[in-house]
């Protein structure tokens, strides 16, 4: 069960001004709040100050995971467990076991991303709550909740206005 | 992004018209390099001489003409079109250009899967690979974006492109890099895998003659050089952008491509030994030399960046996400 968690959101209708807001945000040391926006923005993790993502370590590691497991796999199977001649070749045919080996790295660092990525996006935990449906078409938004520190509600609410905000609105717990 | 490197590759008319001159020199060896145009080796064979409605000496002639003409008109076009609009500033000259860029994708890539069989593979006209002009093309592909990456790297030491051309752009020629280093190594090792796994002695021969007298040596270090250290070189995001680095990499690129068509060249002739010296390394310097004379003088002449195309302010706020 997550904690029920409402806050402010300031609406905006400009790429550049959802950016500059962004950085006005995290330069006054809130640190939950989010940057929401129909599509990816150009410096966005910048401004947000979004540090890289660990995703590309992980597929590395599971992608040698599986390079190695799929060299031992065709191994075990075609020379301890079962071996069978096929056309005179040597039991551990190394060219023919790489589509295999090529796989395997593939499946597993593929695979491996999609799970580190909800791992780290906390999927399916649903966060922020439903702000404006236009977001997902033309509308940007700022979205600063409640328990982040030093959240106060009318000078967060001014602070977005003047940053050229639409529509500040609070945002209902959900 | 496009705009931009449309405008880097614009002077590469000139190497087409070359590589047309290039194939006529080649005529005057015609019965030397391809043992197909000799009608006494065709009486001796009669398996190549099925093959002479496709492989005969005014054919081949007439492909080399319309395959570099093709090129050569493509090119013509389109990069006119960019000066063209360098001067007016008239929209409509980058949609045309659009429609040219798509169909020069498809002239190009199957005339340049035919221009290779022509030049390469029929130098031993009793084997045969369907994948070889995708081989080539892939080497060739990945080679582009390795002058690509070294023109960039140049431009933006030299300030030439402050602000049009950044350091998003270059990772991004980078990424390309590497992806073709892995289709390269993909279409390289298909072709090896199914030659190798079949074993019909008439497509194994290419192999066999790769694997003997040194040649073995170069084809691991294909494999190495041309795929694995290039790969690993290029996985870090922040060694895609790193100049010195991406320069490194670069080149061992375009020697491993060198290396890739001598090795696919030679062992043809001088009875499969590894001969390399000054006629090796001087046509190479002359072709590349012509090259670089063209591109500078062209750079000379014309603006870098096609300020005026509508799309320029899109491409120069390019940002790569983490």
């Amino acid at each position: 069960m997550s904690r029920k968690v409402g806050g402010i959101a300031g609406i905006f209708l400009e790429e550049t001004q959802v950016l500059v807001a962004a950085r006005k945000i995290r330069e006054m040391g809130f640190l939950k709040f989010e940057a929401i926006s129909p599509y990816p923005v150009h410096g966005m993790e910048e401004a947000c100050g979004i540090s890289r993502s660990s995703i590309p370590y992980v597929t590395f590691v599971a992608g040698l995971f599986g390079c190695s497991f799929g060299l031992w796999l065709t191994w075990w199977t075609s020379v301890v467990d079962w071996p069978i001649n096929v056309g005179g070749k040597p039991l551990f045919s190394l060219p023919a076991f790489i589509p295999i080996v090529f796989e395997l790295t593939v499946l597993f660092a593929a695979l491996s991303s999609v799970a580190a990525l909800v791992y780290h996006c906390r999927l399916p935990h649903h966060n922020p709550p439903d702000i404006d449906p236009d977001l997902t078409s033309h509308k940007f938004a700022i979205y600063v909740p409640e328990d982040d520190k030093g959240y106060d509600a009318a000078q967060l609410t001014k602070i977005l206005n003047e940053l050229g905000a639409s529509e500040v609105k609070k945002v209902a717990e959900y | 992004m496009v705009g931009v490197c449309q405008k880097t590759g614009r002077s590469n008319d000139l190497l087409y018209s070359l590589d047309f001159l290039g194939g006529l020199v080649l005529l005057a060896g015609f019965k030397n390099l391809y043992t197909w145009a000799d009608p006494q080796f065709l009486a001796e064979n009669p398996l190549i001489a099925a093959k002479a409605g496709y492989l005969n000496t005014s054919s081949f002639i007439m492909r080399l003409i319309i395959f570099c003409g093709g090129w050569v008109l493509f090119k013509w076009f389109i990069i006119g079109n960019s000066i063209k609009q360098d001067q007016t500033g008239d929209a409509n000259l980058t949609h045309k250009n659009v429609g040219l860029s798509i169909g020069f994708i498809l002239f190009f890539s199957l005339s340049f899967s035919l221009f290779s069989i022509d030049l390469i593979m029929s130098l031993m006209p009793g084997w045969y690979s369907t994948i070889f002009g995708i081989y080539c093309f892939s080497g060739m592909f990945q080679a582009t974006f390795a002058v690509l990456a070294l023109m960039i790297i140049f431009l933006r030491s030299q300030g030439l492109v402050k602000g049009y051309l950044t350091e998003e752009h270059q990772h991004d020629v980078v990424k390309f890099m590497k992806g073709f280093t892995v289709f390269w190594a993909y279409i390289a090792f298909s072709q090896f895998m199914l030659i190798w796994y079949a074993n019909i002695p008439e497509e194994t021969e290419y192999y066999i003659m790769r694997s003997q007298n040194g040649w073995l040596g170069i084809s691991f270090g294909l494999l190495i050089f041309r795929f694995i250290i290039p790969f690993l070189a290029l996985l870090p995001r922040a060694w895609k952008r790193n100049n010195a680095h991406v320069t490194a990499v670069a080149f061992l690129i375009l020697i491993m491509q060198y290396v890739d068509i001598y090795w696919m060249v030679y062992p043809n002739f001088f009875d499969g030994q590894v001969i390399f010296g000054f006629w090796e390394i001087g046509i190479f310097a002359g072709f590349t030399g012509i090259f670089l004379l063209g591109l500078f003088t062209f750079m000379q002449k014309f603006s870098l960046v096609p300020l005026r195309d509508p799309r320029i302010a899109e491409t120069i706020s390019h940002h790569v996400t983490y």
